[in-house]
């Protein structure tokens, strides 16, 4: 046997728990599975339906991990899947989201989604994906710089401070004893960190105590689901308890992210071995939480919003609930789509669906599904509680013209709380609420220093790399999309390179 | 048909219980050598409440059905319902009468002869105990495995062979016509007009038809129509049994365990 194979039979084998056995041994395959998933229901392709995938996986497990295997196929009679079969049906396996709706048409209730995570962690352990540039860019950055799209901290607290600066705003850094950690997902701060300062100037209204960390910049979302590298993955979810034990916060803060939620909810424990060392809060509950007890002031909005349940946060971890009571607090036009909660299709952004790029074209081909369900509805705006959904679903809405003006009609949830929360703040006067942090509040201008991100982006202007860091963020896209609202933001990096040279001709 | 049953039983339960020990073999291995600890983070604050067992059990039994095949495959559907209506309630009577006639044959006491028609004989073989259990429809067998309750017991069962006819008609009907793991109507607005080709699997139309024949010997056999055709039934059942641990038919032993780790799954919010 070649040596990825023994690899990927080792690692097959070193992860298989008695649950996943059953769901191996258990398979009658009679494909009724196919009827759950959208990448199959759409294309018609048989080698994206659930049954490939596992078929694959069963036939390495039968032949190499059984004894009636182990002679049958010694004797010929059973086949042998190759090293070949594993390369040419690796694309399979990442032609998924692993969202676990084909469960809910298995008769059996098999976790088709476990298998198809074995099989992503025998990829990686095995070394096989790293043929895949994209999965092998989030291995290797997640290794070398803890950032899954290679971000440096730098990159994402001098854009984030960049956006805060233009709008006046203020968010905590490195601050110690505070009641939250608030990490954000590599996706999110390299995808949205501009809509994200709406959830900053969330917190900050409802004077939540929270910090952010200048060291651990990724929650591990992407190496726990689209690489499923386990070493990797545990190693994030220690670097963030360690952090949270240098700081010394109380809790650790959830932000919208499908896979984190699932990650958190159930993944960690397995992935660590022991549960997770801090309490979780997600911050939908949190917000709603706020919004109960007064903390966090409320207008109704009229926006007829409908919802797309998360798979990672509802069919997987049980938030379906959560999500709409909060909905139904901020807005009085919620529209249910159809099928909803555990059963509504997939945005087939998540676990790989988005990330990579060969994937594009058959997303949104098979996201005609979510645009029926969209379109149905007659809402103006969808949300969903999650990063990478808000951006499949727009790229959906996009594809599909469900936007008559091509505005954006994808948000995430924290966006429709915020458009809630605004105009309630600008009735009371007291839209200044937003501006800065509980912990930063009435103290000097020292610590303000210290532990504001104005005082990071100090930091970073007397760092050697300022200027190249500058270059990057007029280059960037975000930077771009952001200047749409905020045309000053580019005079704001001309003001900071002209500081630095300043201080350059000073020295 | 008694001497070649006689001869087959013994080689035929042989190889059904190594068949059966290797499956479940391996799951008994893993559940002792992979212990580590999963499950729900009991660090989540505000987690959703669990789901009850019973609610858990209708999701994982009856979803499938409701969500999918009752639009997406109607026939398969109702075929798969009524089939293993039928299919469950069979295997639990089989169970209990070959429960009880082992009982018998350990305290000594006698068992009907049921070639001969005789109430009470101490004839032990192969053949002749295969008949009383898969005979277990019966009335000499009936009277003697549940005595008074004997009548009900062969009442509950001709609603079950009923259940079996229309099923496995349904589930032949959809096999021959391809439509097996297809989809041949709306899901649901969204995926309306999608459609997906079925297969023809050699493996289902063998076991399919084993069982079909298997329906029908047995309503054969309670109506008295084909004198010993009880022998046949038993054989064919036995034939199953060979099959069993070989083929998709094993998920009537998985499926227990596939069911409670679903369950376990919906109850905790995870589903999968």
């Amino acid at each position: 046997m070649e040596a990825e194979m023994q690899a990927f039979v080792d690692s097959l084998r070193h992860n298989l728990t008695a649950e996943d056995v059953v769901n191996l041994e258990a398979c009658m395959n009679c494909k009724m599975c196919g009827e759950a998933c959208a990448w199959y229901l759409v294309t018609g392709d048989e080698k994206l339906h659930p049954t490939h995938k596992t078929g694959l996986i069963r036939q390495i497990y039968r032949r190499y991990m059984t004894l009636e295997g182990q002679i049958g196929g010694a004797l010929g009679l059973v086949p042998t899947p190759t090293l070949a079969d594993l390369k040419e049906n690796m694309q399979y396996f990442w032609a998924c989201t692993a969202c676990g709706r084909c469960t809910l048409a298995c008769p059996s209730g098999i976790s088709i989604r476990r298998i198809v995570r074995l099989a992503r962690a025998a990829y990686a352990d095995s070394g096989l994906s790293y043929a895949n540039p994209t999965i092998r860019s989030i291995i290797e950055n997640t290794d070398r710089r803890r950032h899954s799209f290679g971000l440096t901290a730098a990159q994402v607290l001098g854009r984030v401070g960049l956006f805060l600066r233009s709008e006046g705003l203020e968010a905590p850094v490195n601050v110690q004893n505070a009641e939250f950690l608030f990490v954000c997902p590599a996706a999110g701060n390299t995808k949205i960190p501009d809509y994200g300062i709406k959830l900053i100037k969330i917190l900050n209204a409802a004077g939540v105590s929270y910090t952010i960390s200048p060291y651990v910049i990724d929650t591990g979302t992407e190496i726990d689901h689209i690489a499923v590298h386990h070493k990797l993955s545990k190693q994030m979810l220690e670097d963030w308890e360690q952090e949270a034990d240098r700081l010394g916060v109380q809790k650790i803060l959830l932000v919208e992210c499908g896979c984190d939620t699932r990650t958190l909810y159930a993944e960690a424990s397995e992935t660590l071995g022991r549960p997770f060392r801090y309490p979780i809060v997600s911050v939908d509950a949190l917000m709603l939480d706020l919004i109960k007890q007064g903390r966090l002031p409320i207008e109704k909005t009229h926006l007829k919003v409908t919802l797309h349940d998360p798979c990672y946060a509802t069919r997987l971890s049980g938030l379906g609930d959560l999500f709409r009571e909060l909905l139904n607090l901020v807005t009085d036009n919620f529209i249910e789509m159809t099928p909803n909660r555990e059963y509504n299709y997939c945005c087939n952004g998540g676990a790989g669906g988005m990330r990579l790029p060969e994937n594009t074209a058959t997303r949104r081909k098979i996201s005609v599904l979510k645009a029926n369900q969209i379109r149905a509805t007659g809402a103006d705006f969808v949300t969903s509680p999650c990063v990478v959904c808000t951006l499949s679903l727009e790229d959906t809405c996009q594809t599909y013209q469900l936007s008559p003006s091509g505005d954006r009609m994808a948000l995430v949830l924290f966006e429709v709380v915020y458009a809630a929360m605004e105009p309630a703040l600008a009735k009371l006067g007291e839209l200044d609420r937003m501006r800065v942090p509980a912990v930063l509040r009435n103290r000097d201008h020292e610590f303000f220093i210290a532990h504001s991100v104005e005082g990071q982006m100090m930091r970073l202007m007397q760092q050697p790399d300022f200027p190249e860091l500058l270059d990057w963020l007029e280059q960037d896209d975000i930077v771009k999309r952001f200047s749409k609202d905020h045309p000053q933001v580019y005079d704001d990096i001309r003001a900071l390179r002209e500081m630095v040279m300043n201080c350059e001709n000073c020295d | 048909m008694i001497e070649l049953l006689n001869i087959v039983a013994p080689v035929a339960m042989a190889i059904f219980i190594v068949g059966v020990g290797l499956r479940l073999g391996r799951f008994t291995w893993a559940l002792v050598t992979k212990r580590r600890f999963r499950g729900v983070s009991p660090t989540f604050e505000s987690p959703p409440p669990r789901m009850g067992v019973i609610p858990a059990l209708y999701a994982v039994l009856f979803g499938p059905f409701n969500h999918f095949y009752k639009r997406a495959n109607p026939v398969w559907g109702r075929g798969y319902l009524f089939y293993h209506v039928a299919i469950i309630t069979e295997v639990i009577g089989y169970t209990i009468s070959a429960l009880i006639v082992f009982a018998h044959i350990i305290v000594g006491r006698p068992v009907p002869d049921v070639s001969l028609h005789l109430a009470e004989s101490f004839n032990y073989s192969p053949a002749n105990l295969l008949a009383i259990i898969f005979g277990n429809g019966e009335h000499l067998q009936a009277n003697f495995l549940f005595g008074e309750f004997g009548s009900l017991f062969i009442g509950v069962t001709w609603i079950a062979v009923g259940f079996a006819v229309v099923g496995n008609l349904h589930l032949m009907v959809a096999l021959v016509r391809k439509w097996s793991g297809a989809v041949v109507g709306d899901i649901d607005r969204a995926a309306q007009g999608i459609r997906t080709p079925g297969r023809y699997a050699w493996d289902r139309i063998v076991v399919r038809t084993i069982i079909f024949c298997i329906i029908w010997t047995e309503l054969f056999a309670r109506l008295h129509l084909v004198p010993g055709i009880v022998y046949l039934h038993a054989l064919l059942g036995l034939t199953l049994f060979v099959l069993l641990p070989f083929t998709y038919l094993f998920h009537m032993v998985y499926n227990f365990l596939a069911v409670f780790y679903a369950v376990r799954r919906r109850m905790a919010r995870t589903i999968a």
